[in-house]
């Protein structure tokens, strides 16, 4: 199976790569990869579904928005989401349909906190054929 | 290979070229220094400098290692009416800093009881989203009291006493709080994180005085040789990190507006006279405000959880603030610029201020003596209190280091603990570490960190601050 994401060496804060066969799925595994930084993706269960809509520019700052949003929707509301569904209808449009459950440090095997998403060799592009996103978050 | 030259001899000089306004000044050993002759943090000491309006130097401390724009451990100081305000010279964390209370407790007595007393703290101090025990949540008219009023709001609402704010940095409360510069995401994230820890190298740690180095200075702090001791190690929450965030946006279009270059656009900054500054430091001030208020109520909880222990009051039990300090702000301060007192505004990224004896901004208790400079070091090793300096006020704005600073990525902190159980092995030191998660405690480890006494023996023998005491960790707990 096609790899969706991985953690890159970085001294002090955590550097994702995800992939993607399109922008959507790259937003998609992109949002996996920091959920997976934060706690076990695979013990959050999909069961309440929320919807937003992130605007930008570009992927990028799109791509950027949909990572602060989940950092946003962590705090604010308690959430964290384990599938997202990603849209993106119009060039400066996406539309996010995610399934998760209020945040448990024990039983999703919580990780670390992610203070923030960073703009610092930020790539969000094609590489061989496929969508590729490196980011670094501030832990 | 970046140019330096040895100028003293904990000194180091990168002279002003190409786009530089001014010197980078590092101060670190011979052998720091010459380990980091291929280190971009340099070159983002040397981009600091080409930010306009900087006054003096682009500094960096010893413990300096790379970050977002500007370098942790930087310091920078911009005149008024030319100069910028840079939300990277502050850092997410917007004042994240540290907290030392003292107690009248010899270790001696409560070591047999770390355990215990360690859980209990656990269980006292809310992590951040997600633990058991939530954050103290507030009202919106609590709120506009809280970023306007920081640690004095605490008290008014009998978080701790009047007599803690004495020993806070600006008395636990930054001037020029604008709450309507605070975006309603931001304090949406904030709501429900106040009073909890956070996670990283963020930290709460009973220990003891170990060694005393000086003791006139120790005593005027009310430290004694086996005393127990505690330091609280968090920030502003997801409030702080979202202003940041924010405005990091708005400063990006601002450079952009008023023809600022940028050898990173990290460094995005404005005009410290404009709008957008304003914003910022406005916003800045809530969020520091947010954090001060975030540790007096830390301390409230760590004294609730003494009391529950060891049945006594706090107040019999001594427990203490010796001091509470920012290392991540930028603040307006008069200096001394040549011949004359000058106002400028000082950014502190992973830097502590470092005032001498007699500054009026020193605690009257102190003022014979100095600020405190409280440095944490790695969980299994130790931290110090250090002393500020007028050699500070002369060199680097009256600051000096915050840490240690990492060794190790968090993926190769944790690959070098497979197979091994950190807190067995810490314990096995007499430290008993108990965190919300095995990553972060894996991640944390103590060789991930460089050794803070290397860091501290660099500022000393630069005359930025002097050391006083050395403080061991019992008990540790971990978000």
């Amino acid at each position: 199976m096609e790899k969706k994401y991985k953690n890159l060496d970085h001294t002090g804060d955590i550097k994702i790569e995800a992939y993607g066969a399109s922008p959507e799925e790259l937003v998609q595994n992109a949002s996996l990869a920091l959920t997976d930084t934060i706690a076990e993706v695979q013990r959050i269960l999909p069961k309440q579904e929320v919807e937003w809509v992130i605007t930008g520019e570009n992927l990028e700052e799109m791509l950027v928005g949909q990572l602060q949003e989940i950092l946003y929707r962590l705090d604010s509301e308690g959430m964290v989401f384990s599938k997202f569904q990603i849209d993106i209808p119009e060039p400066r449009n996406l539309r996010c349909l995610a399934y998760g459950e209020p945040l448990d440090r024990e039983t999703h095997g919580f990780k670390t906190e992610i203070k923030a998403v960073t703009y610092h060799r930020l790539f969000v592009g094609l590489e061989n054929g496929r969508w590729v996103a490196r980011v670094i978050f501030d832990v | 290979m970046y140019e330096f030259k040895q100028t003293g001899p904990y000194e180091f000089r990168l002279p002003k070229t190409g786009a530089m306004r001014v010197d980078g000044v590092v101060f670190a050993s011979p052998a720091m220094m010459e380990s980091m002759r291929e280190d971009p943090c340099l070159e983002q000491v040397q981009n600091v400098a080409t930010l306009p309006g900087i006054v003096g130097a682009s500094f960096a401390m010893p413990d300096i290692h790379w970050g977002y724009g500007f370098p942790i451990g930087g310091v920078a100081a911009f005149d008024p009416e030319e100069g910028v305000v840079s939300p990277g010279g502050v850092g997410y964390d917007i004042n994240c800093g540290v907290r030392l209370l003292r107690t009248q407790i010899e270790a001696e007595q409560i070591r047999p009881r770390i355990k215990e007393i360690t859980v209990a703290l656990f269980n006292s101090i809310p992590c951040g989203v997600g633990s058991k025990r939530r954050g103290y949540r507030f009202s919106d008219e609590d709120y506009q009291g809280i970023l306007q009023d920081g640690a004095r709001w605490a008290v008014r609402k009998s978080f701790g006493n009047e007599e803690d704010l004495h020993y806070i940095e600006e008395g636990g409360r930054l001037a020029g709080a604008r709450p309507d510069s605070v975006s309603l995401r931001a304090r949406e994230r904030g709501q429900g994180q106040l009073g909890t820890l956070g996670s990283g190298n963020h930290f709460v740690e009973v220990g003891y005085v170990e060694e005393i180095y000086d003791e006139r200075v120790a005593h005027t702090l009310g430290l004694h040789l086996g005393m127990t001791t505690v330091i609280i190690h968090t920030g502003s929450r997801g409030l702080g990190h979202q202003v940041c965030t924010d405005h990091l946006s708005t400063m990006l279009r601002a450079a952009e507006k008023y023809g600022i270059d940028l050898p990173d656009r990290q460094l995005c900054c404005a005009p410290v006279s404009s709008p957008e500054a304003h914003e910022y430091l406005g916003a800045m001030a809530c969020a520091a405000n947010f954090a001060f208020c975030n540790r007096q109520l830390v301390t409230h909880f760590v004294r609730e959880a003494l009391e529950q222990t060891l049945g006594a009051s706090y107040r019999e039990l001594g427990v203490e603030v010796v001091y509470d300090l920012c290392h991540n702000i930028a603040k307006f301060e008069e200096h001394r610029v040549g011949r004359y007192s000058k106002r400028v505004l000082v950014h502190r990224k992973g830097a502590t201020r470092s005032f001498p004896a007699k500054h009026p901004l020193v605690p009257s208790a102190y003022r014979d003596v100095g600020q405190p400079v409280l440095i944490p070091g790695d969980m299994g090793r130790y931290s110090y209190v250090l002393i500020g300096t007028e050699k500070a006020e002369a060199m680097t704005f009256g600051s000096t280091c915050h840490g240690a600073g990492r060794l190790m990525s968090r993926h190769r902190a944790k690959k070098s603990t497979r197979g091994r159980n950190v807190e067995a092995e810490l314990w096995e030191q007499g430290i008993y570490v108990y965190g919300a998660s095995r990553a972060t405690v894996n991640e944390e480890v103590p060789w991930a960190y460089k050794d803070v006494a290397d860091v501290v023996e660099a500022v000393e023998g630069a005359g930025l601050s002097r050391k006083v005491a050395r403080l061991r960790p019992m008990g540790v707990i971990k978000g």
